[in-house]
């Protein structure tokens, strides 16, 4: 049998590892704060960008539910893989993960399109659940500054939404979403000589295409 | 920020930003919540990563507890069990002589005895 010393030495030299590993009934684990404050950081972060990047989403898909999972999808990402990151890097990496998974689902459409084109029969899959937002009234009438800025704007997104995607991505990073030539080549995942490029010819096409009024 | 030199370029940038974050305040309710929604989802994410990234060190942890328990268990009761052995066999050997049996009437000197010869066996 091992003497009540040795056994006393052991139990004290188990303490500190129990309160390390968190198995110390009642005691708080130390990791929990810094969890909460990245949690937070994270959660200003997200609700800072959400809405742009949204919008952003909905020019490039033309489609709320899927500019939704895209943001959705893009938020999940960040929050698994990039969480523990320094904040400062969260928002070229959010933008990435969200170009990639805009990419993803216009990939998707065009298979979709494709197979559809084989079996005519079949209709493309649409939500057909009912949306609990549907019997909200939509808003009043608009007054007149607010709706040229719509109409503006429908213009904008189809003169955007007919650019090349990289084109397209480089100019809503860098004007909608303000990111600098560095920020846009990572987020884009590409040197900024061609963010530049891409820029410049995004520029130029809707110069010609949105005409003398822009 | 403007890159592109061509005249006009600034006015279509800042037109173009300004109806955007035109667009993103006129954003309705509906997609609002949805956002959020989203958002709670992702920092769900977080927190339950970080009990899984705590937990994941508990059976290494345990592992590594038991080897020690083991180590010590084993190495104290060879020590003690050989001890424990020996001293028996004085005992049964001091017992058994019928010469030593005077030594029962003066038990309490052997005891102190055996404590001035070994200090720390308590």
């Amino acid at each position: 049998m091992p003497s009540s010393a040795s056994l006393r030495a052991f139990a004290a030299s188990l303490t500190p590892a129990v309160l390390t590993l968190g198995w110390d009934g009642d005691a708080q684990p130390e990791v929990e704060e810094p969890i909460l404050e990245q949690a937070r950081a994270l959660d200003r972060f997200l609700a800072s960008i959400e809405k742009r990047a949204f919008r952003m989403a909905r020019i490039a898909l033309r489609h709320d539910e899927d500019a939704l999972d895209s943001v959705q999808d893009a938020m999940l990402q960040l929050a698994r893989r990039y969480g523990r990151r320094p904040s400062e890097e969260w928002r070229p990496l959010f933008y990435r993960i969200l170009q990639n998974r805009i990419r993803d689902c216009q990939r998707r459409r065009r298979v979709q399109a494709r197979i559809m084109a084989w079996l005519p029969g079949l209709k493309p899959d649409e939500d057909s659940g009912a949306d609990e937002y549907a019997a909200v009234p939509d808003r009043g009438p608009l007054p007149p500054e607010q709706l040229a800025a719509d109409q503006a704007m429908q213009t904008l997104e189809r003169s955007l939404a007919e650019l090349p995607g990289r084109q397209q991505e480089a100019f809503m990073l860098r004007i909608f979403e303000g990111l600098d030539v560095a920020q846009t080549a990572a987020a884009m995942g590409c040197s900024e000589g061609s963010v530049k490029t891409h820029y410049s010819r995004a520029v130029h096409t809707l110069r010609e295409q949105l005409g003398v009024a822009w | 920020m403007s890159i592109s030199n061509e005249p006009g370029d600034n006015e279509l940038e800042r037109k173009a930003r300004t109806l955007f974050e035109n667009s993103v305040e006129q954003l309705d309710a509906r997609t609002r919540s949805k956002l959020t929604q989203a958002r709670n989802r992702a920092l769900d994410e977080v927190k339950k990563g970080a009990g899984q990234r705590r937990w994941i060190w508990a059976p290494i942890g345990g592992a590594a507890l038991a080897a020690v328990a083991a180590v010590v268990v084993v190495s104290g009761g060879l020590r003690s069990g050989t001890e424990t052995g020996a001293l028996a066999l004085e005992d049964i050997d001091i017992v058994a002589d019928s010469e030593n049996l005077d030594m029962l009437e003066d038990v309490e000197f052997y005891q102190w005895l055996d404590v001035a010869q070994d200090p720390h066996s308590g």
